[in-house]
């Protein structure tokens, strides 16, 4: 079931997790982390995000929660509270990642982006970020292959030179596909100038209404400081 | 029409040489030779991926690259390489894009082509999770879509299994589009009604299929 979450606009939920990612970097207090983490919650509840999911991205950071910790040797205490500010993050990335199709996302980069069209071009940039999505698991595919080659002609122990020529073959196979890709791109007519896009994005009062509910929570914490 | 006159191109050796010839809308075409033979550098040329380098290609007259590639699509032998988007509708709606297409109008194209390719199910498909069969058909969609004269097809079949090759035949049989086939099948010629064979970037052959002898063929190595 597509929960009020999916239906916001891409834009509106990049804008309000960078929002909300700079208001947990300026927070210190206790109570503001738990006021934050119970909105976490509540976003996980609304969202369904399922727990292995949010636990698979969180894995990749367990290396340099380690490292946190042993930075803040002296004072545990801050690299706990370090730690949390990291998994509010993630847990918010991951709320962003889990409701918003990769190309909503690349829509919603090319709209934000469109300030800047007189220095860089929006089209360019947010096909360059959906070709790497697209092609990097393909890549990894091909290396692989590559991988598996060398091993079927007997290769037991890695070295260098091995993962040598597993670098040349993969950035052979790189450039010769890069290549190809950029004739695809021009045979289908690309340009970055007078064109229209296929997905239409739109701000509704579901966004007002999720911008609203985030000043909220902003403003409960910012007054809870000051009068608590 | 498609027309080559005295089309040379080299890089480090001659790829082609000295190639002339026309395409008539509405005949379909097979370029037949070996790998190497120079067909897919000579494709490339018929929708402006590649300049010439001495002598000329003309297609209907049209004056500029970006109207020769809207009316001459290009189907690659890979369709790996020329699918961008992550979801099939919005692949294939990609070309459309780029044509300056109203969204509505758009909507209203895409669905008809793959209802008429019947991959209607797929619209909402993320890419990465079709078959093979299956992306290659969404990205003939995305060239069909954009309703060109001219279809080339590099090596269509030539990584298809055989019940995706007699689909794909099947779709490409019953297309009003003009076909220019490479190919280097000798099987896949009952598509085209003509044929040019190349060997070492020069014409050995070109004219009606039914015209094509084996003495021909064995000229240009295709058989033993």
């Amino acid at each position: 079931m597509v929960n009020i979450l999916q239906r916001l606009d891409p834009r509106s939920k990049i804008i309000l997790l960078l929002l909300l990612s700079i208001y947990l970097f300026a927070i210190t207090s206790s109570s503001s982390f738990l006021l934050l983490s119970a909105f976490g919650i509540l976003l996980l509840i609304i969202t369904k995000l399922p727990l292995g999911y949010l636990l698979k991205r969180l894995f990749p950071f367990l290396f340099f929660f380690v490292f946190i910790l042993a930075a803040h040797y002296a004072n545990i205490l801050a690299g706990l509270f370090t730690i949390w500010r990291f998994l509010l993050l993630v847990l918010f990335a991951a709320v962003l990642l889990w409701t918003t199709t990769i190309s909503e996302m690349v829509s919603a980069l090319e709209k934000l982006l469109s300030p800047l069209r007189f220095f860089v071009s929006p089209r360019d940039i947010s096909l360059m970020v959906a070709t790497a999505v697209r092609f990097i698991p393909l890549l990894m595919h091909e290396t692989s292959q590559l991988r598996d080659a060398q091993k079927s002609r007997g290769l037991k122990k890695w070295r260098f030179r091995h993962v040598s020529q597993l670098v040349q073959g993969m950035l052979k196979k790189t450039f010769l596909k890069a290549g190809a890709i950029a004739d695809a791109l021009d045979a289908r007519c690309y340009r970055d100038k007078n064109y229209t896009r296929y997905t239409i994005l739109q701000i509704s009062y579901r966004d007002i209404v999720a911008a609203f509910v985030i000043a909220l929570v902003l403003v409960i914490d910012i007054l809870k400081i000051q009068y608590l | 029409m498609i027309e080559v006159k005295n089309l040379s191109y080299r890089l480090k050796k001659p790829i082609l040489q000295n190639i002339s010839f026309s395409i008539k809308e509405g005949i379909s075409v097979a370029l037949l030779g070996h790998n190497g033979s120079g067909k897919t550098t000579l494709v490339k040329h018929l929708n402006g991926l590649l300049k010439a380098q001495t002598g000329s290609v003309s297609v209907d007259d049209l004056s500029t690259d970006w109207e020769v590639k809207k009316n001459v699509g290009f189907l690659f032998q890979n369709p790996d390489e020329q699918l961008f988007s992550s979801i099939v509708e919005e692949d294939i709606a990609f070309g459309l894009e780029n044509l300056g297409e109203k969204p509505a109008v758009m909507k209203a194209k895409v669905k008809k082509i793959l209802n008429s390719l019947r991959i209607e199910q797929l619209a909402q498909q993320d890419v990465n999770e079709l078959s093979f069969g299956q992306k290659q058909l969404v990205a003939l969609a995305g060239v069909l879509v954009m309703e060109p004269k001219y279809l080339i097809l590099d090596e269509p079949f030539s990584l298809l299994d055989p019940k995706n090759k007699s689909n794909l035949i099947s779709i490409l049989h019953s297309l009003k589009t003009t076909l220019i086939l490479v190919t280097n099948n000798l099987d896949d010629l009952a598509l085209v009604e003509e044929v040019i064979l190349l060997k070492q970037g020069k014409i050995v052959f070109k004219g009606k299929r039914s015209r094509l002898s084996k003495q021909i063929l064995k000229k240009a190595d295709m058989i033993g």
